[in-house]
Protein backbone atom coordinates (compact mmCIF):
# COMPACT_ATOMS: atom_id res chain seq x y z
CA UNK A 1 0.00 0.00 0.00
CA UNK A 2 1.19 3.50 -0.78
CA UNK A 3 -0.49 6.59 0.68
CA UNK A 4 0.58 10.20 0.52
CA UNK A 5 -0.96 13.67 0.44
CA UNK A 6 0.78 16.35 -1.61
CA UNK A 7 0.24 20.01 -2.40
CA UNK A 8 -1.33 20.68 -5.78
CA UNK A 9 1.85 21.53 -7.66
CA UNK A 10 3.39 20.07 -10.81
CA UNK A 11 6.73 19.72 -9.04
CA UNK A 12 5.18 17.80 -6.13
CA UNK A 13 3.40 15.57 -8.66
CA UNK A 14 6.81 14.75 -10.18
CA UNK A 15 8.14 13.68 -6.82
CA UNK A 16 5.10 11.58 -5.97
CA UNK A 17 5.09 9.84 -9.36
CA UNK A 18 8.80 9.02 -9.02
CA UNK A 19 8.26 7.51 -5.57
CA UNK A 20 5.24 5.44 -6.65
CA UNK A 21 7.21 4.07 -9.61
CA UNK A 22 10.13 3.16 -7.31
CA UNK A 23 7.66 1.39 -5.00
CA UNK A 24 6.01 -0.41 -7.92
CA UNK A 25 9.30 -1.46 -9.48
CA UNK A 26 10.59 -2.81 -6.20
CA UNK A 27 7.48 -4.92 -5.65
CA UNK A 28 6.70 -6.12 -9.17
CA UNK A 29 9.80 -5.79 -11.40
CA UNK A 30 7.21 -5.33 -14.16
CA UNK A 31 8.67 -2.78 -16.56
CA UNK A 32 5.55 -2.48 -18.72
CA UNK A 33 3.33 -1.90 -15.69
CA UNK A 34 5.74 0.75 -14.38
CA UNK A 35 5.76 2.55 -17.73
CA UNK A 36 1.97 2.55 -17.94
CA UNK A 37 1.70 3.65 -14.32
CA UNK A 38 4.08 6.56 -14.82
CA UNK A 39 2.03 7.94 -17.70
CA UNK A 40 -1.33 7.36 -15.99
CA UNK A 41 -0.26 8.88 -12.68
CA UNK A 42 1.27 11.94 -14.30
CA UNK A 43 -1.82 12.57 -16.44
CA UNK A 44 -4.27 12.01 -13.59
CA UNK A 45 -2.42 14.18 -11.07
CA UNK A 46 -1.37 16.97 -13.44
CA UNK A 47 -4.97 17.26 -14.56
CA UNK A 48 -6.00 17.92 -10.96
CA UNK A 49 -3.27 20.55 -10.49
CA UNK A 50 -4.08 22.32 -13.75
CA UNK A 51 -7.84 22.01 -13.95
CA UNK A 52 -9.44 21.09 -10.61
CA UNK A 53 -7.24 23.63 -8.81
CA UNK A 54 -6.51 25.87 -11.81
CA UNK A 55 -2.76 25.88 -11.02
CA UNK A 56 -3.40 27.49 -7.63
CA UNK A 57 -0.90 25.67 -5.43
CA UNK A 58 -3.09 25.93 -2.36
CA UNK A 59 -5.04 22.70 -2.74
CA UNK A 60 -4.05 19.25 -1.68
CA UNK A 61 -4.23 15.89 -3.41
CA UNK A 62 -4.63 12.68 -1.44
CA UNK A 63 -3.15 9.69 -3.24
CA UNK A 64 -3.75 6.10 -2.32
CA UNK A 65 -2.61 2.97 -4.17
CA UNK A 66 -3.01 -0.72 -3.41
CA UNK A 67 -0.89 -3.31 -5.14
CA UNK A 68 -2.48 -6.73 -5.48
CA UNK A 69 -2.00 -9.77 -7.68
CA UNK A 70 -4.43 -8.17 -10.15
CA UNK A 71 -2.50 -4.94 -10.43
CA UNK A 72 -2.38 -1.46 -9.00
CA UNK A 73 -5.60 0.15 -7.75
CA UNK A 74 -5.36 3.92 -7.55
CA UNK A 75 -7.65 6.34 -5.71
CA UNK A 76 -7.08 10.09 -5.85
CA UNK A 77 -9.05 12.70 -3.90
CA UNK A 78 -9.02 16.46 -4.28
CA UNK A 79 -11.26 19.32 -3.24
CA UNK A 80 -10.91 21.40 -6.39
CA UNK A 81 -13.55 22.19 -8.97
CA UNK A 82 -15.70 19.26 -10.12
CA UNK A 83 -15.23 17.73 -13.55
CA UNK A 84 -17.37 19.51 -16.13
CA UNK A 85 -20.80 17.87 -16.06
CA UNK A 86 -19.66 15.82 -13.05
CA UNK A 87 -18.32 13.18 -15.39
CA UNK A 88 -15.00 12.10 -16.89
CA UNK A 89 -14.00 13.59 -20.23
CA UNK A 90 -14.12 10.98 -22.97
CA UNK A 91 -11.00 9.44 -24.38
CA UNK A 92 -11.24 10.16 -28.07
CA UNK A 93 -7.85 10.22 -29.77
CA UNK A 94 -7.18 13.71 -31.18
CA UNK A 95 -6.95 13.56 -34.98
CA UNK A 96 -3.33 13.13 -36.07
CA UNK A 97 -3.86 13.63 -39.78
CA UNK A 98 -4.31 16.72 -41.89
CA UNK A 99 -1.89 19.62 -42.32
CA UNK A 100 0.68 20.40 -39.63
CA UNK A 101 -1.05 23.71 -38.85
CA UNK A 102 -4.18 21.84 -37.72
CA UNK A 103 -2.46 19.25 -35.52
CA UNK A 104 -3.76 19.07 -31.95
CA UNK A 105 -1.59 20.43 -29.13
CA UNK A 106 -3.83 19.10 -26.40
CA UNK A 107 -6.46 16.53 -25.63
CA UNK A 108 -3.92 13.72 -25.42
CA UNK A 109 -4.17 13.33 -21.67
CA UNK A 110 -7.62 11.79 -21.36
CA UNK A 111 -7.01 9.67 -24.43
CA UNK A 112 -3.86 8.23 -22.80
CA UNK A 113 -5.72 7.67 -19.51
CA UNK A 114 -8.59 5.82 -21.17
CA UNK A 115 -6.10 3.81 -23.27
CA UNK A 116 -3.77 2.77 -20.48
CA UNK A 117 -5.96 2.53 -17.36
CA UNK A 118 -8.73 0.08 -16.65
CA UNK A 119 -11.97 0.78 -14.80
CA UNK A 120 -11.47 4.54 -14.83
CA UNK A 121 -14.22 6.13 -12.69
CA UNK A 122 -15.04 9.49 -11.18
CA UNK A 123 -17.43 10.61 -8.44
CA UNK A 124 -18.16 13.93 -6.82
CA UNK A 125 -18.69 13.23 -3.12
CA UNK A 126 -19.85 16.40 -1.32
CA UNK A 127 -16.97 18.83 -1.99
CA UNK A 128 -14.50 16.13 -3.00
CA UNK A 129 -13.50 14.73 -6.38
CA UNK A 130 -12.76 11.02 -6.19
CA UNK A 131 -11.06 9.44 -9.18
CA UNK A 132 -10.35 5.75 -9.30
CA UNK A 133 -8.58 3.53 -11.77
CA UNK A 134 -6.93 0.16 -12.04
CA UNK A 135 -3.77 -0.82 -13.84
CA UNK A 136 -4.16 -4.51 -14.60
CA UNK A 137 -0.92 -6.41 -14.29
CA UNK A 138 -1.88 -8.66 -17.20
CA UNK A 139 -2.88 -5.89 -19.59
CA UNK A 140 -0.93 -6.21 -22.84
CA UNK A 141 1.52 -3.43 -23.51
CA UNK A 142 -0.01 -2.35 -26.79
CA UNK A 143 -3.76 -1.75 -26.40
CA UNK A 144 -4.43 -0.75 -30.01
CA UNK B 1 14.95 23.35 -19.59
CA UNK B 2 18.55 22.58 -20.57
CA UNK B 3 18.95 22.05 -24.32
CA UNK B 4 22.39 21.67 -25.90
CA UNK B 5 22.70 22.87 -29.47
CA UNK B 6 25.21 21.64 -32.01
CA UNK B 7 25.50 22.59 -35.66
CA UNK B 8 26.32 20.00 -38.31
CA UNK B 9 26.31 21.82 -41.63
CA UNK B 10 22.68 22.43 -42.51
CA UNK B 11 21.38 20.54 -39.49
CA UNK B 12 20.91 21.80 -35.95
CA UNK B 13 20.84 19.07 -33.32
CA UNK B 14 19.03 20.07 -30.11
CA UNK B 15 19.72 17.61 -27.31
CA UNK B 16 17.43 17.79 -24.29
CA UNK B 17 19.55 17.34 -21.16
CA UNK B 18 16.61 16.90 -18.77
CA UNK B 19 15.17 13.43 -18.21
CA UNK B 20 11.55 14.56 -18.49
CA UNK B 21 9.44 16.75 -20.77
CA UNK B 22 6.34 16.90 -18.61
CA UNK B 23 3.72 19.40 -17.50
CA UNK B 24 6.21 21.16 -15.21
CA UNK B 25 8.73 21.66 -18.02
CA UNK B 26 6.64 21.87 -21.19
CA UNK B 27 6.45 25.68 -21.46
CA UNK B 28 10.18 26.14 -20.92
CA UNK B 29 10.91 23.41 -23.47
CA UNK B 30 8.67 25.04 -26.06
CA UNK B 31 10.18 28.50 -25.52
CA UNK B 32 13.74 27.16 -25.88
CA UNK B 33 12.88 25.26 -29.04
CA UNK B 34 10.93 28.09 -30.69
CA UNK B 35 13.91 30.40 -30.01
CA UNK B 36 15.94 28.22 -32.42
CA UNK B 37 14.02 29.87 -35.27
CA UNK B 38 16.62 32.65 -35.14
CA UNK B 39 19.30 30.12 -36.21
CA UNK B 40 20.16 29.83 -39.90
CA UNK B 41 19.67 26.05 -40.14
CA UNK B 42 16.39 24.86 -41.62
CA UNK B 43 16.43 21.34 -40.23
CA UNK B 44 16.25 20.68 -36.50
CA UNK B 45 16.81 17.23 -35.01
CA UNK B 46 15.47 16.94 -31.48
CA UNK B 47 17.74 14.43 -29.74
CA UNK B 48 15.70 12.76 -27.00
CA UNK B 49 18.28 10.20 -25.83
CA UNK B 50 18.25 11.61 -22.27
CA UNK B 51 14.47 11.94 -22.06
CA UNK B 52 12.96 9.02 -20.14
CA UNK B 53 9.48 10.49 -19.82
CA UNK B 54 7.08 12.47 -21.99
CA UNK B 55 3.50 13.20 -20.93
CA UNK B 56 0.58 14.75 -22.82
CA UNK B 57 1.75 18.29 -22.00
CA UNK B 58 5.24 17.49 -23.26
CA UNK B 59 3.81 15.95 -26.41
CA UNK B 60 1.61 19.01 -26.92
CA UNK B 61 4.72 21.18 -26.62
CA UNK B 62 6.62 19.12 -29.22
CA UNK B 63 3.69 19.48 -31.62
CA UNK B 64 3.46 23.20 -30.86
CA UNK B 65 7.15 23.62 -31.77
CA UNK B 66 6.61 21.92 -35.11
CA UNK B 67 3.60 24.15 -35.78
CA UNK B 68 5.61 27.26 -34.85
CA UNK B 69 8.34 26.23 -37.30
CA UNK B 70 5.70 26.00 -40.03
CA UNK B 71 7.21 26.03 -43.49
CA UNK B 72 10.43 27.71 -42.31
CA UNK B 73 12.04 24.83 -40.42
CA UNK B 74 11.50 21.10 -40.09
CA UNK B 75 11.49 19.27 -36.77
CA UNK B 76 12.62 15.65 -36.61
CA UNK B 77 12.92 13.40 -33.57
CA UNK B 78 15.76 11.08 -32.64
CA UNK B 79 16.57 8.42 -30.00
CA UNK B 80 13.18 7.69 -28.46
CA UNK B 81 13.20 5.89 -25.10
CA UNK B 82 10.37 3.39 -24.37
CA UNK B 83 7.83 5.73 -22.70
CA UNK B 84 8.42 8.47 -25.27
CA UNK B 85 7.96 5.93 -28.06
CA UNK B 86 4.81 4.57 -26.41
CA UNK B 87 3.17 7.99 -26.01
CA UNK B 88 3.94 8.90 -29.63
CA UNK B 89 2.68 5.55 -30.92
CA UNK B 90 -0.57 5.54 -28.91
CA UNK B 91 -1.44 9.07 -30.02
CA UNK B 92 -0.38 8.27 -33.62
CA UNK B 93 2.01 11.21 -33.51
CA UNK B 94 4.71 8.75 -34.58
CA UNK B 95 3.21 9.14 -38.07
CA UNK B 96 3.51 12.92 -37.97
CA UNK B 97 7.23 13.21 -37.20
CA UNK B 98 10.24 11.87 -39.05
CA UNK B 99 11.86 9.67 -36.41
CA UNK B 100 15.48 8.52 -36.34
CA UNK B 101 17.03 5.84 -34.14
CA UNK B 102 19.74 8.27 -33.06
CA UNK B 103 21.01 11.78 -33.78
CA UNK B 104 23.94 10.26 -35.70
CA UNK B 105 21.50 8.36 -37.91
CA UNK B 106 19.60 11.59 -38.53
CA UNK B 107 22.81 13.33 -39.62
CA UNK B 108 23.53 10.57 -42.12
CA UNK B 109 19.96 10.61 -43.48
Amino acid sequence: MFTRTIKSSLVEVRGLVADVITFLDRHTRNVCLCQRAEIVLAELLNNIVEHAYGNAETGSIAFHAILSEAGLGITVRDTGRPMPGNSLPDGVRPAADGPVSSLPEGGFGWFLLHSLAQDLRYERQQQTNVTFCMLDISQPDNPE
Amino acid sequence: MAITKSVHGEILVARVEDSRIDAAGAVSFKDEMVALMSEPQKRVVLDLQNVEFLDSSGLGAVVAVMKAYGAEMTLELAALNPIVEKVLRLTRMDKVFRIHSSADTALAA
